[in-house]
């Protein structure tokens, strides 16, 4: 538990549309490829101390530290995409309608990791599963079918989910 | 010393292909602003035969044009995409050279051929695929214009899987100068081929063996230069980072036909205005700049008019203020009324760091008013997602804007006002 002030009104992460493609998946669902901008700094503070309400008390503990949303969810920049996310496949997974992802190409996909996937002309997201010897795209939503992937699929991982930009309130 | 030139592959097709995977392995070609012609071809577009700067209504000449996926450009794509592909170069590479939008020359760290060299130009060539989704080709060689050769070399041979195409070797190096044609050598434009093809030098085996001072009395330092590189004499010390990029042009064909002298200064202006804050973002300011008006080549019942007037910076800025008055005192030297004009641009060149740039002692511009002054101007247009505030004498510029509409809703736009600079 953190809590979160902002010491800086500079505007931190503003997302622009880079090229607006909106690729459908399925009925429902699409994903908007967004460029991140990242040249302004936005200090946050965090308190280390875990709290049970209230503000901390200046006088416990050390001053507390600040950190940059933009570096703690960005490592690496030049191969980092950002999309938003249109329809409800991955809501079990914690990813919503209008959630933003971060996407770090530069991850290797693994068993499990959650992806933004190329299928047949689409692109989609979804858990990557590898069991005997074949990969599923699992969806995170039981109204959902898993879909294996064949061997003759035009099918590629684009990018490995490195973090989920959530909104909690309506 | 070694060089390494990183050249991606038909960039602006890879660039649509990234976020478009479906268009891999189909023809597609990318259009210049306004739609005029092909700037960017797939290699199945060029398997077709259709030729680089094809105009846009030429292509059913080569091929069915229904089998041809044909896009706008989209710069701010390319640009980000640019950015993304050098700064991986740069952090794997020493003294990078951003020569443009898809090359880089940069410095190898092992001065003598060596095969950790070709590993570690393979593995950026890998990196930047993951990260990036870009195909590069990488030349490895002992100058430039051998890099050059090389880099050309890894494109076109598809079986070499790392892309890197080392060309270092004496008997490689003839082999490779006897197949290559003069006009393929970087630095020889059109008229000097013709002039090397009249006496009867074809290929860049027989340019690289004239006598150097011929060259040079003949044609120019350049050319001699161009020929000592062929020869394996290193001519060009690499250049730091940002210093490199030599000039930045903003032009465009317009939709009609413009008469009035509001209509293509309106453009002129907007034009400066992005290669000032283009300037400002790399942090470079730039010695001079050029405007150039130019007719309608196609319209043979419209008298034709082209010129062009190149103005020296008396000290080297990066303010829309100055170089807005640069460009006005360039415009009225050459705008004639009473012509029909189709095209405009600016170029500003002669680049050099923020940092560092010699103050004249005789201007009497303050640059520092000026620098807080366009850093203000640059945080709120960045902030607010598009040209809030404008200089004063520059309206909404119709002609200037391209034909396509990726625009945002329409903004209020704040004017700020300043007297031009006395000079």
């Amino acid at each position: 538990m953190a809590c979160v002030r902002p010491v800086k009104s500079l505007p931190g992460m503003s997302l622009r549309p880079l090229c607006l493609i909106v690729i459908t998946m399925g009925e429902t669902e699409h994903l908007n490829i967004l460029r991140i901008q990242d040249s302004d700094e936005l200090a946050v503070q965090v308190f280390e101390e875990h709290i049970q309400a209230g503000f901390p008390s200046p006088a416990q503990g050390s001053y507390p530290d600040s950190i940059d949303l933009n570096r703690e969810l960005i490592h690496n920049p030049s191969s980092t995409f950002c999309a938003r996310v249109t329809g409800d496949s991955m809501i079990d997974a914690g990813i919503a309608d209008g959630d933003m992802l971060i996407i770090d190409r530069s991850l290797e996909p693994n068993d499990g990791d959650i992806a933004v996937c190329f299928l047949d002309g689409e692109f989609t997201v979804k858990r990557i599963s590898l069991r005997a010897g074949r990969l599923y795209l699992v969806p995170a939503n039981n109204d959902y079918p898993e879909i294996p992937v064949s061997e003759e699929a035009n099918f590629q991982v684009w990018g490995v989910v490195s973090h989920i930009i959530h909104k909690t309130t309506v | 010393m070694l060089y390494g030139l990183a050249d991606c592959n038909n960039f602006f097709v890879s660039c649509e292909r990234v976020f478009n995977p479906s268009l891999l392995g189909k023809p597609v070609v990318v259009l210049s602003n306004n739609d005029g012609c092909v700037i960017s071809r797939s290699n199945e577009a060029k398997a077709l035969g259709i030729p680089m700067g094809c105009p846009t209504f030429q292509i059913k000449d080569y091929t069915d044009p229904s089998l041809v996926v044909v896009l706008s450009a989209n710069h701010v794509l390319y640009r980000d995409m640019s950015h993304r592909v050098m700064s991986v170069i740069g952090d794997s590479f020493e003294s990078i050279e951003i020569y443009s939008v898809d090359e880089a020359f940069f410095r190898l760290p092992y001065p003598e051929p060596d095969p950790r060299n070709s590993a570690l130009a393979a593995d950026v060539v890998r990196k930047i695929f993951k990260f990036t989704g870009i195909p590069v080709s990488i030349g490895v060689a002992h100058t430039r214009t051998l890099a050059k050769i090389a880099s050309h070399m890894a494109k076109k041979d598809t079986a070499n899987k790392s892309r890197v195409q080392a060309l270092t070797d004496e008997d490689l190096i003839q082999h490779v100068l006897e197949r290559t044609d003069v006009s393929d050598v970087w630095g020889i434009g059109r008229r000097l081929t013709a002039a090397l093809y009249s006496r009867g030098i074809r290929t860049a085996a027989q340019f690289a063996q004239l006598p150097p001072s011929m060259i040079r009395s003949l044609y120019s330092v350049t050319t001699e230069r161009t020929l000592r590189e062929l020869r394996g004499e290193d001519c060009q010390p690499i250049t730091p980072v940002n210093m490199a990029r030599k000039s930045i042009m903003n032009s465009r064909t317009f939709p009609k036909v413009f008469y009035r002298r509001e209509d293509v200064w309106d453009a002129v202006l907007t034009f400066t205005e992005m290669c000032a804050k283009h300037l400002r973002d790399e942090h470079s300011v730039a010695s001079f700049l050029t405007v150039y008006l130019r007719g309608d080549h196609y319209r043979e019942d419209l008298p034709f008019y082209s010129n062009s007037c190149r103005v020296c910076i008396p000290s080297p800025s990066s303010s829309t203020m100055v170089l807005v008055h640069c460009a006005m005192q360039a415009f009225n030297s050459i705008f004639r009324r009473g012509f029909a004009y189709r095209k405009a641009g600016v170029m500003v060149t002669d680049l050099l760091p923020e940092r560092g740039v010699q103050l004249n002692l005789f201007s009497n511009i303050d640059e520092e008013k000026h620098s807080k002054l366009m850093k203000a101007v640059d945080s709120i247009n960045n902030r607010q997602g598009a040209k809030v505030v404008k200089l004063a004498p520059q309206v909404s510029a119709q002609a200037a804007r391209p034909q396509k509409n990726y625009a945002a809703p329409s903004q209020k736009v704040i004017r700020f006002y300043s007297a031009p600079p006395k000079s």
